[in-house]
């Protein structure tokens, strides 16, 4: 399996390593905290479950006449910190996250040979399948085939009614609306995951529930349940998810998978 | 495992309401009878949700569903990459607002009702629950805000003063929580990081000192604000709360016994983690303590204070408690200054010892043109402040019109009366008046109605000669008198022919005639039967120059027994008819005085003066009497000043009392807050609108403040 580095975004730039990095640290860690006691002998732990998002380690080496561009390429990915980024360790599973450092190494025996480390920093703390799913409204349902709770990428529709709320919900415990003020009946409506929005200076921020209406970015989406974050359980299907106000909706998730 | 919060933070600017990912953390506070405020920060944004973050924009806290803090941002830093932190105030904070609190100052009003009388002037929030409380005396200020207001009155009444975000009501609670302990926290299982701190108490003999200040300042009673329990363990600690709100001794006395059972026992405060976070606990609340290292048992407490939120990620809850008696929180040091001020803001709001009152009286007896009068002046050295400002706050006025007071009892002269004594000077004064009556002595001595006939003397005929017996009045020497001649004549004859006629007078003179012509020949036409002379004559009687001027005799003899004879001619002889009446008339005669007198006039003073021994002491009794009934129905009030440029005085104010009065108290003399506008010498009036006089009575009277 070759790996390769694309953009989340935007236009696809990707880049496959010509030789796959021969060592790379993937550690899982588990998501909680933990409370010392003093002069006790027992903890605290605080936890919601889940994973926490991670740093990949990647060691390789780039060889042959293209070393240099290849690594320049490799380095280009790591410094856009701005965009989001796909690392694909597999053919069809990628870390969302952003390049975080990239170094090459002189060795005088080895003029042949570039080597590097650079360092990945995912935002979740799970791999998504390279193949998005789609289900629309109506039609056939669509199942989490991962083996982790995956997030819902975006749900898109036209709105039925602009004197009633947008609603979403997950099995989960999490849920939000879009107020019907901010609606006028058949706009578009598209609510994303997940986005780096500029803040105004060149310097850009990640926004969860990224949500336009008729194209424009709104800010009245607001969360009534949970964390607010939409998702689908391992194994569970879309019918798992209840959406009000949104003619024709199209709902896009990727399988979720621990490693 | 047990489930922690589930937080949302909502931010509402400009009619839209968003969920803002406060990934920098955000926390909020739940203070017992205090303020509460939030803070709530970014990390990085975008414009579009950074629009939320407006001054004045409403920030939601829920917690699993459940508003817990509702407030107004207040203050906001900007920094890189759109991070942002918003500090928050709880939406009590609108009760800053101040009030016109027309209803004060309440006495022996239930503090329910003063508490609902203070709210119903918020625009923000409305009241809630009201408990009972107690009835009391209590007043508040121009410049006190509401929410100083309310807790003033309910550390008062010992009650709490509660916030209900999800409803925007103000409760005011006998008990905020639960009275009860709801929990039991263990050191190292539910809680840790433990601080058990206890001062000496702060006092079991409170005085509270209200309004005014030196020996007539407000104070609570030596008996009320004691614990003789705390004394006996403690000694006995006075305490002192200054709060010049107070306007009643039942007002402090209320306030002390509120105060003392939070201050006599040691201040006790705890500070700990909870180390699940997620408690459904509200400032308040009692729970017990445990902890077997700073020997705690079963120690009640109440909670004076949570703070919540998150921070890195992890939900924080800390906690401050005291012991249930000591039930306020121990502020941060900024709300600690906060509460300095504000006492020291109430203290000068208070201030009572910088008001001062004159008066200035006056009574006078009155009337119509002439006005009682009462001067008095604005004095730049007490009314004026330092800016400049004059500091009067009224000018009234107190007035009564009484019947006419007279203050002197009977003036009595001893001695004899005084005599005049010399001359008046000279004086030639008018007759006024008439004489009696005095007809003239008139004797008839002929009338012959007809003759005709005669000789002509001189020319023509004569035609009669007429003899009268002699005249003579009587009195002998007598000058005045003189014959009256009537004499009509009528030609008779028939045609038109012209004729002469003449008469001549003749009287005898020792035996000579003396003659007057008294017509001489007129020729006339008359021939138709009309009379064509008529004529009367004087003749004097004894003046003889008279009768003939030519024939003069020097000296007035008076003819006595003098015959005459009037002789009648014509000149052709024709007929005539003579009527004759010869009367003999003493002009000369006397009237009675009849109503004559002397003219009334003056005379100068001449040497007339009083004799100086005449004149004795005159004493004037000592009396005081009221006139029987008033005479004034209304009065006329004016203000004027003492205008030193034109060296009058302007007047300023005039007020007629409608309906008219002629007694009143307070008369505003002002004119709505104009008058006095300037320090000097100022006067009121008041003006009766009797004929006579009344007696007025008034007193003017000035409240000012006073700047030392």
């Amino acid at each position: 399996m070759v790996m390769k580095i694309d953009n989340y975004e935007g236009a696809s730039d990707e880049f496959q390593w010509p030789q796959n990095p021969q060592v790379y640290d993937d550690l899982i860690d588990s998501n909680y905290s933990i409370t010392n006691l003093s002069y006790q002998r027992h903890h605290i732990v605080v936890s919601g479950g889940g994973i926490s998002p991670k740093v990949i380690i990647l060691t390789g080496h780039f060889t042959g006449t293209n070393k240099l561009v290849d690594y320049r390429s490799l380095a280009r990915h790591f410094q856009e910190s701005q965009k989001l980024k796909k690392l694909y360790f597999e053919s069809d599973k990628f870390a969302l996250g952003i390049g975080k450092q990239s170094k090459k190494t002189h060795q005088g025996g080895r003029t042949n040979f570039i080597d590097y480390v650079a360092t990945y920093q995912t935002i979740l703390g799970i791999f998504l399948d390279d193949t998005q799913q789609t289900h629309t409204d109506g039609g056939a349902h669509k199942t989490n085939a991962g083996d982790v709770a995956t997030f819902i990428e975006t749900i898109s529709g036209n709105v039925t009614s602009g004197s009633t709320d947008i609603t979403v919900s997950d099995s989960l415990g999490n849920a939000y609306l879009i107020p019907k003020a901010s609606l006028t009946t058949g706009q578009a409506v598209v609510i994303s995951f997940v986005s780096m929005i500029d803040s105004g200076s060149g310097v850009f921020v990640s926004t969860y529930n990224y949500t336009t209406v008729a194209g424009s970015q709104i800010k009245t989406l607001q969360v009534t349940a949970g964390f607010g974050m939409i998702q689908l359980a391992a194994a569970r299907t879309t019918s798992d998810l209840t959406i009000v106000n949104l003619d024709g909706y199209t709902v896009k998730f990727r399988n979720g998978w621990s490693a | 495992m047990e489930r922690l919060s589930g937080f949302i933070v909502n931010f509402t600017f400009g009619g839209e309401t968003g969920t803002v990912p406060a990934d920098g953390g955000f926390s909020y506070t739940d203070k017992l009878n205090e303020l509460n405020e939030a803070q709530v920060k970014l990390i990085g944004s975008g414009s579009t949700i950074r629009s939320l973050f407006r001054l004045g924009a409403e920030v939601e806290i829920k917690r699993n569903g459940t508003r817990e803090f509702f407030g107004v941002v207040v203050f906001i830093d900007t920094l890189d990459a759109g991070g942002i932190i918003a500090d928050v105030r709880g939406y009590e904070w609108w009760l800053k607002e101040k009030g016109e609190y027309a209803n004060s100052p309440w006495k022996a009003t239930a503090s329910a009702t003063i508490f609902t009388d203070i709210l119903a002037e918020s625009t923000k929030l409305t009241a809630g629950t009201i408990d009972t409380g107690i009835s009391m005396d209590f007043r508040a200020g121009l410049t006190d805000s509401f929410w100083n207001s309310l807790s003033n009155l309910a550390r008062k009444t010992g009650q709490d003063v509660q916030v209900d975000y999800p409803n925007l009501e103000i409760d005011i609670l006998d008990h905020r929580g639960s009275s009860t302990s709801v929990l039991v926290f263990n050191d190292g299982i539910e809680i840790r990081n433990l601080r058990f701190s206890q001062g000496y108490p702060i006092g079991n003999d409170v005085r509270v000192y209200g309004k005014g200040d030196g020996v007539n300042q407000i104070k609570s009673a030596v008996t009320s604000g004691q614990d003789a329990a705390s004394k006996t363990t403690y000694g006995t600690i006075r305490h002192i709360v200054p709060d010049r709100t107070v306007m009643s001794q039942s007002e402090a006395d209320t306030l002390a016994d509120a105060i003392v059972p939070t201050t006599k026992d040691p201040t006790k405060i705890y500070d700990f983690d909870v180390i699940n976070p997620s408690q459904s606990l509200i400032a308040g609340d009692l729970i017990t303590l445990n902890s077997a290292d700073k020997d705690l048992t079963n120690e009640e407490v109440r909670i004076t204070g949570i703070q919540r939120g998150m921070i890195g990620g992890r939900e924080f809850l800390t906690m401050q408690v005291a012991n249930a008696a000591y039930s306020r929180l121990i502020l941060e040091r900024n709300s600690i200054l906060n509460k300095l001020k504000k006492q020291q803001r109430d203290s000068d709001t208070f201030m009572q010892g910088s008001g001062n009152t004159q008066t200035w009286t006056n009574a006078l007896n009155a009337k119509s043109g002439a006005a009682m009068r009462i001067v008095f002046p604005v004095a730049k050295s007490f009314v004026e402040d330092e800016a400049g400002n004059l500091r009067v706050e009224s000018l009234t006025l107190d007035y009564d019109v009484d019947p006419y007071r007279a203050e002197y009892g009977t003036a009595t002269m001893t001695g004899s009366d005084p005599q005049v004594q010399n001359q008046s000077g000279s004086a030639t004064p008018l007759v006024v008046g008439l004489t009696g009556s005095a007809p003239m002595d008139i004797a008839n001595i002929f009338n012959n109605d007809a003759n005709n006939g005669g000789s002509p003397w001189n020319v023509g005929y004569n035609l009669a000669v007429l003899d009268g017996p002699p005249g003579e009045l009587g009195d002998a020497g007598d000058e005045r008198e003189y014959f009256r001649v009537n004499i009509a004549v009528r030609a008779d004859y028939a045609g038109t022919g012209n004729d002469w006629f003449g008469v001549r007078w003749r009287f005898d003179k020792d035996g000579t005639f003396e003659t007057k012509l008294l017509i001489h020949a007129s020729e006339h036409f008359k021939g138709d039967g009309s009379i064509f002379l008529e004529q009367w004559f004087y003749i004097p009687y004894t003046d003889n120059s008279r009768i003939s001027p030519g024939n003069l005799q020097s000296e007035n003899i008076l003819q006595e027994d003098l015959g005459w004879t009037l002789d009648f001619y014509t000149l052709f002889g024709l007929e005539y008819t003579i009527y004759c009446k010869v009367e003999l008339v003493d002009w000369l005669h006397f009237h009675d005085d009849g109503n004559l007198q002397a003219a009334s006039h003056p005379h100068t003073d001449g040497t007339y003066d009083i004799n100086a021994a005449d004149i004795d002491p005159i004493t004037i009794g000592d009396d005081v009497s009221d006139a029987g009934a008033l005479v004034a129905s209304n009065v006329t009030i004016k203000l004027d000043y003492w205008n030193t440029g034109t060296s009058a005085w302007d007047n300023k104010v005039t007020i007629i009392p409608i309906p008219a009065s002629l007694l009143d108290t307070d008369v505003d003399l002002t004119d709505g807050g104009t008058y006095p506008d300037v320090t000097g010498l100022w006067r009121v009036t008041i003006e009766p609108n009797g004929v006579t006089p009344d007696l007025v009575q008034g007193i003017v009277k000035m409240k000012h403040s006073l700047d030392n």
